[in-house]
């Protein structure tokens, strides 16, 4: 089983990587290395997804070849993607060139040695996914998001891949004054840690040997209700209560031997972030968080602890600690660690690294551990598009894995095209 | 300063070419070690008689079944026959075995005689092939099927990897 398990593990990467429709992505390192909350550029209230005014004009600037070097007259006089002035719109569209999922099944060689076969590479579409903003009143924001399936044609609307992925997100945003609490109520992601919408990495893995078990995989929304409060800048506190459909969905009983999570079970989220800043003179700031955040239903719960400190316009390191308990009758606990380190040699080429570990524990686990090291760049080469290439290296320490070593390396590549 | 911002441009632009040259070249840098896995290759036996594949003893049932590191399903498909597939169906290399933790196991459909992995439906003939695509993208690599001798009156059987 635990071969399986492994040849699992290994083959999976780039089928999750593949397949994942996302959310888009969020880049902590952007809100580090500013100086200014995700959402400043950002309409969803932990970064990702459609960019405000701000961010928007940001991205019309950020390019090797400069917006007013391009000659798409298309932009020369618009400054937001508001359509009209209640109403903003916006896109992602994302195509991912890495090894195909259709992949050979590991064979055996006429030596009598196994052969794990690394399918071919091929271009993939991610995800298309549409967003609008709309302002009824000063007060009251409407926001939502679509992520249109690949396979529309044949009848399936929503990209939904993996479990504990919402079609999209739709919600209400209140902001009466600066002085209270802002509140958001429907369908989202509930600010847990910080957000990626990477589901490579390892923050919410169930599982170090089996590749698809995320918790929280991109696009991950419930419905719910969390009010956010930042009396200071230097002080944010959030809490919310939501249904945990998503999260049943997500949590694999058969892996823990019990039902973790009913969809019955109300969840909650609290969480509290600092963000200190040091000025030492021109060009010398530095910005952070240092923030933790508990989030449960049922039996699961996830405590989190995250570090980021930026040095302006220059490069972000970022830490995230996550422990996934998934109960006294699962026995199982899953300690996830991740650190990034990115560099801004210029806003349209940033390089990055990252290390991740995963350890599952308990009586109902086997020791497994997964580590991984990934480096990258993120290439503006025109304003709203980003070529994405990584290297990830993998290695996995199963028991009936004898292997020594990194386990696979591999390389793939991603297109982003957003407005 | 015109030509300054054309010439920081320019560099710019070669450091990016530069920099996106290595791209091909980090893809030979693919690889998947498989060292410490290798199996041994020998028939082995099951028996009905045994727990483990008492799931057998009645038509679409399924059972677990390993020859050195090749994890193999097995499935009743008759009163007369037992078939071997690979468990990791080539749709998305997901296990489909009753046997594995976070797997969910295939089911024989005995009137269109396919074995359908439930992941996402994808269906194959007794001899592996295609008959069925997924719910979600498609499958061109067929399922990897091995030699099985069984006896339906001593409910004896050997499974044999393919030379």
């Amino acid at each position: 089983m635990r071969v399986v398990l492994v040849w699992l593990a290994a083959l999976s990467i780039p089928t999750m990587v593949m397949m994942a429709p996302l959310e888009a992505t969020a880049h902590p390192r952007m809100s580090a290395t500013s100086g200014a909350p995700c959402t400043t550029c950002h309409y969803n209230s932990d970064g990702g997804g459609m960019r405000t005014e701000i961010g928007w004009d940001i991205q019309k600037h950020t390019g090797l070849i400069e917006h007013d070097r391009t000659r798409i007259s298309l932009l020369d006089n618009r400054t937001t993607n508001r359509v009209v002035d209640w109403m903003a719109v916006g896109a992602d569209v994302r195509a991912m060139r890495v090894r195909a999922t259709d992949g050979p099944p590991p064979t055996v060689g006429d030596d009598g040695d196994l052969v794990l076969n690394l399918p071919s590479q091929r271009i993939f579409p991610m995800q298309a996914q549409p967003y609008v903003w709309i302002d009824p009143i000063d007060q009251i924001s409407l926001y939502g998001s679509y992520a249109i399936s690949d396979q529309l044609f044949d009848g399936e609307l929503c990209a939904v891949t993996y479990s504990g992925q919402a079609c999209g997100q739709a919600y209400m945003k209140a902001s009466f004054s600066p002085r209270l609490p802002s509140l958001q109520a429907g369908v989202f992601r509930p600010s847990t840690g910080i957000r990626h919408d990477d589901h490579t990495m390892v923050t919410y893995l169930q599982d170090p040997s089996f590749g698809l078990s995320t918790v929280q995989p991109p696009n991950y929304a419930e419905f719910g209700v969390q009010a956010s409060y930042q009396p200071r800048y230097w002080i944010k506190v959030e809490a919310g209560g939501y249904r945990s459909d998503q999260l049943a969905s997500a949590i694999d009983d058969n892996l823990m031997g019990t039902t973790v999570v009913e969809g019955s079970d109300p969840a909650y989220l609290g969480r509290v972030t600092y963000y200190p800043r040091f000025d030492f003179g021109p060009e010398r700031s530095f910005f952070g968080w240092v923030g933790a955040s508990v989030y449960g239903a049922g039996d699961y719960r996830n405590d989190q602890g995250f570090v980021g400190m930026g040095w302006l316009d220059r490069g972000a390191v970022m830490m995230e600690v996550s422990h996934l308990d998934f109960g006294s009758d699962a026995q199982r606990r899953t300690i996830n660690a991740s650190t990034t380190g990115a560099v801004q040699v210029s806003e349209w080429f940033v390089p990055h690294v990252r290390v991740e570990q995963s350890i599952a524990r308990g009586d109902n686990s086997d020791e497994d551990r997964r580590r991984a090291a990934t480096a990258g760049f993120q290439f503006y080469p025109v304003p709203f598009v980003k070529i994405q290439p990584e290297y990830r290296l993998v290695q996995y320490h199963n028991p009936g894995d004898e292997r020594a070593g990194w386990s696979m390396g591999q390389y793939y590549v991603q297109l982003h095209l957003f407005y | 300063m015109s030509s300054d911002s054309e010439a920081m441009s320019r560099r710019s632009a070669i450091k990016a070419i530069a920099v996106l040259s290595v791209c091909p070249l980090i893809q030979s840098c693919e690889f998947v070690n498989h060292d410490g896995l290798e199996s041994e290759l020998e028939a082995t036996g099951f028996s009905l008689d045994d727990p483990d594949f008492e799931d057998l003893t009645s038509v679409g049932g399924t059972a677990c079944f390993a020859l050195g590191a090749v994890e193999v399903l097995l499935v009743r498909t008759s009163e007369q026959e037992v078939l071997a597939f690979n468990r990791i169906c080539p749709h998305n290399s997901l296990s489909m075995g009753p046997c594995d933790s976070g797997a969910q196991a295939a089911q024989w459909d005995e009137q269109e005689e396919m074995l359908v992995c439930q992941w996402h439906q994808s269906g194959f003939d007794r001899n592996g092939e295609v008959v069925q695509q997924p719910t979600v993208g498609s499958v061109d690599e067929p399922l990897q099927v091995y030699p099985v001798e069984f006896d339906a009156e001593t409910g004896e059987g050997i499974v044999f990897l393919p030379e």
